[in-house]
């Protein structure tokens, strides 16, 4: 094969990338969220007040729990999983989503813009 | 389209596929459930490299196309947007620079289609600020797009074999 796998100059690239990681990993901020929001097909369904615990069941047997600091998907019946593997959430931005049955829930804070990076 | 290539296209999007279904069986960063290899660019990049850009795209379209009939309208439009973005941004890199390893086109297309389906879960399901997930996405980008690239680098003797220019 001409191309080559890896080339000395390709270390650079690799190395602004991870430092481009790293100065977004450390550099945001990163509040407790206040609020757990659950989006339904591309709109907002409902909002908890994260430091409550909810219990919400849609008829798609979708189960999003929450214990008082921390959200979670506790069931759903997607193949995947994807959505409650993402396990429990709590940091202001984190969002955990399961696709097949378009709904995704979200963390935020009031007033924060979870685009911040300080 | 003759005869070989079109059997030729067939099979490297055989080979997508099954590739995409195997990883799919897996979970490869605990922490971050969704986070794929993408093995399936293996592929992609076959055709890319040592056929043309036109197999390339046919790959891309019918692996979304098969994405739609078995997983539904969602899956497809995200197997699109990641799959015809990044061999967009493949064919741009390979163009302007002749000289690129095979690892930074392959870490490219991996970066591409993660910010693609970011973009389009975001627009689709809840608008969303990618930061939280950008270091992930770099790093598993470059991590699996080495990954992706080291594989293709390991099969092209055999695939070469099908056909292609060398």
């Amino acid at each position: 094969m001409e191309r080559k796998l890896f080339q000395k100059k390709d270390i650079i690239i690799v190395a602004v990338l991870l430092c481009v990681a790293l100065f977004v990993f450390f550099g945001i901020k990163k509040d407790t969220g206040e609020r757990a929001e659950i989006w339904i097909k591309g709109e907002l369904y409902r909002t908890y007040d994260l430091n409550e615990p909810f219990e919400l069941s849609l008829d798609n047997e979708i189960v999003i729990k929450g214990n008082g600091s921390e959200a979670w998907f506790h069931h759903s019946d997607c193949p995947d999983k994807v959505c409650i593997n993402t396990g429990k959430l709590h940091i202001s931005g984190e969002w955990a989503a399961c696709l097949p049955n378009e709904t995704v829930l979200k963390i935020v804070k009031d007033n924060g813009d979870v685009d911040t990076v300080s | 389209m003759n005869t070989k290539k079109l059997t030729l296209t067939a099979l490297l999007t055989a080979t997508a596929l099954v590739l995409s279904i195997v990883e799919g069986m897996f979970v490869f960063v605990p922490q971050c459930p969704g986070v794929k290899v993408g093995l399936s660019n293996i592929a992609v990049m076959f055709a890319l490299f040592f056929l043309d850009k036109k197999t390339a795209f046919a790959i891309g379209f019918l692996k979304s196309f098969f994405a739609l009939v078995t997983r539904g309208a969602m899956a497809g439009l995200l197997s699109l947007s990641g799959g015809i973005s990044s061999i967009i941004v493949m064919i741009i890199l390979i163009s302007f620079t002749k000289d690129s390893s095979t690892s930074i086109v392959s870490i490219a297309a991996a970066l591409t289609h993660n910010i693609a389906q970011f973009g389009v879960i975001s627009i689709v399901y809840a608008p969303m600020s990618m930061l939280p997930y950008l270091p992930i996405l770099i790093i598993s980008g470059i991590v699996f797009g080495i990954a992706n690239a080291v594989f293709l680098h390991a099969v092209t003797p055999a695939l070469s074999k099908l056909g292609g220019k060398k």
